[in-house]
């Protein structure tokens, strides 16, 4: 490559500063929770003293132990289903021939230009007559619902990538059924495919608030963790910004964790999956 | 290799899967225990320290009795509670707000059991005066305001009036005895470097207590009940009402209130003039144990003093009432509860986590408590109570949040402000 | 990075978003017999589409002719609730906002990736991954975490103001959140905070499979930097454009959980948007049937914006 040393040194600068720029607002409500409940702080005071009560005070107001498991329940129940269901569909997308297929795509196509928000008002009236508001299945059923519609498509074009293939055909000759074929000839060669829709479903789930603000309005129990974050700089709205900070740094964390071992596969999933078809 | 480990773990999905639909299926109410009683709650966040108190003095009377208590800041609560009510789980009790934006969907919907029987039979009429309860009045189809049946009730008196620092004040002059002092000495707090009023308006509401406060000022506050309930004849802009828009607009003109006063949320603001910011702040009674705690002895309250109008008069209310739903499992006992919140004997309690009981207690009080207890006394003797302004339509709450904003951040007069009011009002009144 | 020195090609956009796979029939999908079998692998997935999604948008339809306030009966309007919704200033309001919006979550991060990127073209980048890895940080944070983030950073007493006010900038600080001038523009640079690193790590990748001899060949050319990236580097990412505009617009469309956390709004209605519209209209002004129709204009927003897109694409596609 001809590169000056010049535009090198400026290129990683660039990057830095705007490495910086992504973090820093996260950096700053850390600092921000690491100093003792209730002090007055401003701009970019570092904190003199390292403090963790805000943490053990907005766990403890906040009910985030709670809000924490019904997250976790509800964004592996919506992965594990999603998952599964998208793993069935796509294989049949991408495999098989029968009436209708392109029409069934396109109409499942169509649920990714959905907005649930749109969605949102008939949920709550239907959920309020099925009696289905304030429990996790409220934000669990609607979710696996939206997220089908990118878990087929994009479990349809990773077994594409292999459905071509000897492996496959060899199968088919050997007389094997379909389910054997998904089984223990195409589900075995796509783990990394599935792993990367698992971590975006994961995240999506996780993140969700509306459909939880909306649906789970009252059930404590049942709240999800950036609801619970909600309500609870709303009722300490301004009050603390030290504590709210904390409990915006207890919701972030599980994300942020799932999200460094699962790094690469983010990346390439979202790299490779919004690239194909 | 890769194949097993792979089988392995869409076995361990599945495990999973299951577990979590089972759980996912046990995760809804789980207060349907029989034998004791559980009387679930709705609350706004700010009665969290009486019904701590109300709860241990009910559950000690009535042993089987416990409480599930579900609380949440103002701006959410009249967000959610209508949906909550309407839903097929519906707490026991639960706080609505006067006028037509919650209560006259509460009664429309048959949400709410009236009141009138228990309020016989506990003699409520006779201790809060005739007249009082009215703003927990609607009639049978839920669409007269202020008139009909009683369907909710609370014994706290929630007024507005200007708290201050003392030091500061002591050090521009005496308390005021007009509006007319009270406005002489905004500027002199402007001219000696202070900020005249602390106000922080990012919810919308803040202010329009502030703007009630002028109001009552220059308008009668009887004049100010009849268009918030709607009465026939009434109407919202009259020249006094104008004369009041435009002083507001002054002192938002001459800089009275903080800089970027929409961007600041409302407790930040008392944060801020307990640190010493501001040397008035015009405010609920319901900050008085904030203050306090604060400001000790620094802080002072007063009525707003007499202005044109004639009379001390100023936003005030009784708080936002406790309603039994349709769907309480045992009213009675609910209406037992709200009772005690609304006893003589509980006015006390109340003065202890800082409130002002509408009922009059013999209860010696002293400090800042005092002063707000002498400044509704006040506003109370001379019939000056003007309610709240977003109760008169299903919208105004709406309306006026946004309008106090576009006023105080220069975008329209004090003209454009009250025709959009009235605009909304006609819309609503026919 | 390393391409190897084989195949060298003449200079001509690669077709770089469609990686390479196996070799297989031009007509795509399976062929041979119909297997009535595959309804049944298809039914999970459908039985939740239709019931959760297909069947609430009916709803929605539905409940956007009727007037209702949630509780007493519904009162069909026809056509009333849409009219509101393209004449009442409030609701109007929220839609333009949204199109403004869509500058700040789409155009600004778009156009500075695809300059850093093209600088990032000319030069190996020690730690490239690990850049990656942290710029794309804020995508995947819980939108309500960054807003509470965000509403500290635009605080009064914020880091932002105190760095203003450390370099003499004091005169431009202020309460960015409650500014009528600059409530939405701050609001939109967090949107351009957010989706950036996605743009960003889309691009980048892209970047990554341009072959190397493009470049070179550009500089035997004699071509300078900026004659390079509209030469080499953007005609190879328009497929990386249009997933990013895409999935942007649909953000900036869907704004939702940054106005509830940080405005609700505010101040006045200068940010809002049709989702938090939709959720006033349920919990706030409790008109269900004017909810309903804006959800149903933002949605034919979203699929007219989207399906634009694609048709452009198409078009560039079958020219070049």
């Amino acid at each position: 490559m001809i590169e000056s040393r010049h535009e090198r040194r400026f290129v990683h600068l660039v990057l830095l500063g705007a490495s910086m720029i992504a973090l820093y607002p996260f950096v700053s409500i850390l600092l921000l929770a690491l100093n003792p409940p209730g002090k007055r702080v401003s701009g970019f005071t570092i904190p003199s003293t390292i403090s963790f009560e805000n943490f053990t005070l907005a766990w403890q107001r906040g009910n985030f132990a709670q809000a924490l498991f019904s997250s976790a329940v509800v964004a592996v129940t919506v992965v594990a289903a999603s998952v599964a269901f998208s793993i069935l569909a796509g294989y049949a997308f991408a495999t098989m021939r029968f009436p209708l297929r392109n029409t069934l795509f396109v109409i499942l196509l169509a649920g990714l230009m959905l907005p649930y928000e749109a969605l949102i008002v008939p949920l709550y009236f239907d959920f309020r007559s099925l009696g289905l508001l304030d429990s996790r299945w409220a934000v669990i059923l609607p979710q696996i619902g939206f997220s089908v519609s990118f878990g087929t498509f994009w479990m349809r074009t990773a077994f594409w990538a292999q459905s071509g293939g000897a492996l496959v055909e060899a199968a088919q000759l050997d007389g094997a059924n379909t389910w054997d074929i998904l089984r223990r000839v195409l589900l075995p060669v796509s783990g990394p495919a599935v792993m990367s829709l698992s971590a975006l479903l994961f995240l999506f789930a996780w993140n969700d608030f509306l459909l939880a603000l909306v649906l789970l309005p009252q059930n404590e129990a049942a709240q999800t963790a950036p609801l619970a974050l909600s309500f609870f700089a709303g009722l300490r709205r301004g009050g603390e910004p030290s504590t709210i900070a904390a409990a915006a740094l207890l919701v972030a964390f599980p994300v942020l964790i799932v999200y460094i071992v699962m790094q690469r596969r983010f990346i390439q999933g979202i790299t490779t999956g919004a690239t194909k078809g | 290799m890769r194949s097993r480990s792979l089988s392995r773990v869409v076995k361990i999905l599945a495990v999973i899967l299951a577990f979590m639909l089972v759980s996912a299926a046990c995760s809804g109410d789980d207060d349907t225990a029989d034998g004791p009683v559980v009387l679930d709650v709705l609350a706004e966040a700010g009665d969290e320290a009486t019904l701590e108190l109300a709860t241990a003095q009910f559950t000690e009377m009535y042993p089987h009795v416990s409480f599930n208590i579900t609380l949440r800041a103002f701006d959410d609560y009249m967000q959610i509670a209508p949906g909550i009510l309407s839903s097929d789980d519906p707490p026991d009790i639960a706080h609505g707000n006067q006028g037509y934006t919650i209560d006259g969907l509460l009664v429309q919907g048959g949400l709410i059991l009236p009141l009138d029987d228990y309020a016989a039979q506990y003699g409520w009429v006779d201790a809060f005066g005739d007249g009082t309860l009215d703003q927990y009045r609607f009639t049978e189809d839920g669409t007269d305001f202020g008139n009909g049946i009683l369907w909710g009730i609370n014994g706290v008196a929630e007024f507005v009036g200007v708290y201050y620092n003392k030091e500061k004040l002591a050090a521009l002059g005496g308390l005021p005895a007009t509006f007319e002092e009270f406005d002489a000495l905004l500027a002199a707090a402007k001219d000696a470097g202070e900020v005249p009023i602390q106000l922080g308006n990012a919810e919308g509401w803040p202010a329009l207590h502030v703007y009630g406060m002028v109001e009552a000022a220059y308008r009668p506050a009887a004049e100010i009940r009849d268009w918030v309930f709607g009465e026939p004849g009434a109407t919202v802009v009259t020249d006094t009402e104008r004369q009041a828009a435009a002083k507001f607009e002054e002192w938002r003109d001459n800089g009275y209130f903080p800089e970027g006063v929409n961007g600041i949320a409302y407790d930040d603001s008392v944060a801020n003039f307990i640190a010493g910011e501001g040397v008035f702040m015009i405010a609920g009674n319901w900050n008085t144990a904030t203050l306090d705690e604060g400001m000790g002895a620094n802080a002072g309250y007063f009525a707003m003093p007499v202005g044109p109008s004639g009379i001390v008069g100023g936003t005030a209310a009784l708080a936002l009432p406790w309603h039994i739903t349709t769907s309480a499992e045992d009213p009675d006992l609910a209406a037992e509860f709200i009772n005690l919140l609304v006893s003589e004997e509980f006015a006390d309690d109340l003065a202890s986590v800082g409130r002002v009981a509408a009922r009059s207690s013999d209860t010696e009080i002293e400090g800042l408590l005092a002063e707000v207890t002498a400044g509704a006394a006040a506003v109370i003797a001379d019939e000056g109570v003007t309610l709240y302004a977003d109760w008169a339509t299903p919208t105004m709450f709406d309306t006026l949040t946004s309008k106090t904003q576009e006023l105080l951040g220069g975008q329209i007069d004090g003209e454009q402000f009250l025709n959009d009011v009235q605009a909304d009002w006609d819309a609503a009144n026919g | 990075m390393e391409q190897s020195g084989l195949g060298q090609r003449p200079l001509r956009p690669p077709q770089l978003s469609r990686p390479s796979r196996p070799a297989r029939p031009v007509r795509r999908g399976p062929s041979g017999r119909v297997q009535p079998v595959a309804y049944l692998y298809l039914l999970p997935a459908f039985s939740f589409f239709a019931v959760f999604a297909v069947a609430p948008l009916a709803h929605a339809f539905k409940l956007s002719f009727y007037e209702w306030n949630g509780i007493t009966d519904q009162v069909w309007v026809g056509l009333d609730n849409y009219v509101t919704v393209f004449t009442d200033p409030d609701v109007r309001a929220a839609l333009w906002n949204s199109v403004i919006l869509i500058v700040f979550y789409a155009v600004l991060p778009i156009c500075v990736a695809l300059v850093i990127v093209g600088l990032m073209a000319r030069v190996r980048i020690r730690g490239r991954t690990a850049f990656r890895a942290v710029l794309f940080v804020p995508t995947i944070l819980p939108l309500t975490v960054v807003a509470v983030a965000w509403r500290w950073v635009y605080a009064p007493d914020g880091p932002l103001n105190f760095g203003l006010d450390l370099i003499g900038l004091d005169f431009v600080s202020r309460a960015w959140l409650g500014d009528f001038t600059f409530a939405l523009p701050s609001m939109g640079m967090v949107g351009t905070w957010v989706t950036f690193g996605l743009v960003f790590v889309l691009f980048a990748a892209g970047v990554q499979k341009i072959p190397s001899q493009l470049y070179e060949s550009a500089r035997l050319d004699g071509a300078n930097m900026v004659r390079e990236f509209f030469a080499v580097t953007l005609p190879a990412l328009r497929g990386e454009i249009t997933v990013a505009l895409i999935l942007t617009v649909t953000a900036a469309l869907r704004n939702f959980d940054l106005v509830f956390v940080m405005t609700r709004g505010g101040p006045g209605t200068n940010t809002e948007v049709p989702s938090m519209f939709i959720y006033r209209s349920v919990f706030q002004i409790r008109s269900i049937g004017l909810g309903a129709a804006i959800g149903v204009i933002l949605m034919l927003e979203l699929l007219a914006v989207n399906l634009a897109v694609l048709w452009y694409r198409r078009r560039g596609d079958l020219s070049a």
